[in-house]
């Protein structure tokens, strides 16, 4: 392995100390660790390879119009990111957390990330004790399987798994995915459903057998919609269920609960300001949901409609007051 | 997908390029931590480094480090490496999600500044599109004052949003470590004014301020990462027939038993009634507590005071 590791970092120095562009033959003659009796395809399969993981690396490793290769130095090397010595200790904290995080799905790259940036910065700060738990539900396969799917969205190509919904069905899925977010302790995908050509959302926890096509790994499956933001599909509690269900709440926020206006809404639905506070409209098709969510985010929230969520509310209260005398 | 070691290797050895590029001295085990490897993985790397150059290899186009007395030696500078190399594709999306799931956005101002060290490959627009690993959002300048505070052992004093409260109320405490769980980031700290360990959500903090003072603290690994309501009060809980009781829900509680009507009886820990009030009265009727009756008399005062608001 070691020989793989010295052509990599020699090809890597070598292009990077080139005053100009060198050919392939000239990178083959000079730089330790190709065999000198090896064949010609085998040696072009090797540079190729050892091109792609360089420009994994971050190198960047462009041609000439005479097929001689070169690094943009200015597109590989970075400048020190200054920093203040909080800033490094925020970034301290989300890397003493996420890296031990299982359910996070980007560890190796962050680190990677991280050890460039240090490189940057002269400041050392002591460590900062943190902690994360993205997801809890199985949170070694969920962080696994995130990295399987996003990879897959990348190069768009399908992926296959089975799934239990959340009425208990259980079914065999191939999906393009799109995107994936993370969402009260859970990641999700969302994809277009080959077979029932729709897009939807899939919990992660509940996909078993996940396998991504790797046949014809460079080409791709699929072309994601120009238009596709996965923020559209991130829904507040009380927005899931049947759209037949659906229909409009309307929230008071007085001013006490101003300040949280934006944790409170996610960004969905419309504000109007009424006085010091906001009255919100937002689409929901849960009503047990929206009032469980009212209780939960008062004080400064107060539910207006509609009309038979209130009486729902009413009827609620004087159950748990009944209960608890 | 998967890389190959020696893919993955050159790929760590580059990272800590930036290291390299001026002569110097640095603690093994700082780089170790840094790359994610022991010691002895680190010290093999640096070997393997250390036998890399450009052509003809005579002994000033070689790296120049080696590792002396648990330090990392770096005799000259690096050959035709001067700095850092830009982060990948993949890293700069991996840094925007460690980022975003610790509340800085891609608009804030230290995720614009560390993108400067991207590379062109690297799309923050596809990404905000395609990825979306957001917590409750809080205010990443009193992330930062909290973080600072937890590594220089700093007491703050806080502006804190207590669940329920109608108002923010003041306190001074000695933060000890942050906690990300499920969606929200968390400072468990000892606090001055409760004169106890206490559990502060950041996104209700809204204003931190170092004091000046500080404290002696010793971290330990044993910590629980998440909460598991160990040493607390527990509530019983009844959950009508068809309402599942969900852990997830109910940090630390656990079933005892399942009653003939099929209702599920259970122990719920709480630190404050504040919490498992609103989370009982959330259910509008569906969980009951049974004990103990200051759980009990708390529920019944919030359902109370929220039908005379309507």
């Amino acid at each position: 392995m070691n020989d793989a590791v010295e052509r990599l970092v020699n090809l890597a120095l070598f292009l990077a100390d080139s005053a100009v562009p060198v050919t392939r033959e000239r990178i083959r003659a000079e730089v330790n660790g190709y065999p000198e009796d090896q064949e010609e395809d085998a040696f072009l399969r090797m540079f190729e390879r050892d091109k792609d993981q360089l420009r994994d690396a971050g190198f960047a490793i462009l041609t000439d119009e005479d097929s001689r290769y070169y690094v943009d130095r200015d597109a590989t090397f970075a400048t020190a990111v200054d920093l203040s010595v909080d800033e490094i200790v925020a970034l301290s904290a989300a890397g003493t957390a996420l890296l031990a995080d299982p359910s996070f799905p980007f560890g190796s790259d962050l680190r990677l990330a991280l050890a460039k940036i240090a490189a940057g910065t002269d400041t050392e700060v002591r460590e900062v004790a943190a902690a994360s738990r993205l997801a809890d539900e199985d949170p070694e396969r969920q962080g696994h399987d995130v990295a399987d799917l996003s990879a897959a969205a990348t190069a768009c190509k399908r992926v296959t798994f089975g799934y239990t919904n959340s009425y208990g069905a259980s079914a065999p899925h191939e999906v393009e995915p799109y995107g994936l977010f993370l969402h009260d302790g859970r990641w999700y995908l969302v994809g277009r459903d080959v077979e029932r050509d729709e897009v939807r959302t899939y919990a992660v926890s509940r996909m078993v057998e996940l396998a991504v096509n790797r046949a014809k790994p460079a080409s791709r499956d699929f072309e994601r919609p120009a238009d596709f933001d996965v923020r559209g599909f991130v829904r507040l509690p009380f927005q899931y269920g049947r759209p037949d269900d659906e229909f409009e709440a309307e929230i008071e926020i007085d001013a006490s609960a101003a300040w949280r206006i934006d944790a409170l809404t996610s960004g969905h639905g419309e504000l109007t300001t009424v006085g010091d506070g906001f009255v919100w409209r937002v689409p929901g098709r849960s009503v047990s949901g929206l009032l469980r969510w009212v209780v939960e985010h008062e004080p400064g929230v107060r539910l207006l409609g509609p009309a038979e969520a209130c009486t729902a509310f009413r009827a609620g209260l004087e159950k748990v007051a009944n209960l608890h005398g | 997908m998967a890389r190959s070691n020696s893919a993955d290797t050159a790929r760590r050895l580059i990272s800590l390029l930036g290291h390299f590029a001026d002569e110097g001295r640095i603690p093994l085990e700082v780089l170790a931590k840094r790359a994610g490897v022991s010691t002895a993985q680190l010290t093999d790397d640096l070997s393997t480094l250390s036998v890399c150059g450009v052509a003809p290899y005579f002994p000033d186009m070689m790296v120049d480090v080696f590792v002396e007395d648990d330090m990392v030696e770096i005799y000259s500078p690096m050959p035709a490496i001067p700095g850092s190399v830009r982060l990948s594709a993949a890293e700069a999306e991996a840094l925007v999600a460690a980022l975003s799931a610790t509340g800085f956005s891609a608009d804030a101002p230290l995720t614009k500044r560390l993108l400067t060290a991207a590379s062109s490959g690297f799309d923050a627009d596809a990404l905000a599109h395609t990825l979306r690993a957001e917590t409750t959002p809080h205010d990443s300048g009193v992330f930062e004052t909290i973080a600072g505070a937890i590594a220089s052992r700093e007491a703050l004093t806080i502006t804190y949003q207590r669940d329920g409260a109608a108002a923010p109320g003041q306190r001074t405490i000695e933060p000890h470590r942050l906690v990300a769980d499920r969606g929200a980031w968390y400072v468990s700290a000892h606090c001055r004014s409760a004169g106890e360990e206490r559990t502060f959500r950041v996104d209700r903090v809204r204003t931190a301020v170092p004091t000046g003072e500080h404290f002696e603290y010793v971290h330990t690994e044993s910590d629980s990462p998440v909460f598991t309501g160990s040493g607390l009060p527990t509530a019983r809980l009844r959950f009508a027939p068809g309402e599942p009781f969900v852990e997830r829900d109910w940090p630390g509680g656990v079933v005892v038993e399942i009653a003939a009507d099929s209702a599920t009886i259970a122990d719920v820990p709480y630190g404050g009634t504040g919490w498992i009030a609103r989370a009982v009265v959330a259910r509008l009727g569906a969980v009951t507590v049974l004990e103990p009756s200051e759980v009990r008399d708390a529920v019944r005062s919030l359902a109370v005071e929220r039908l005379a608001e309507l």
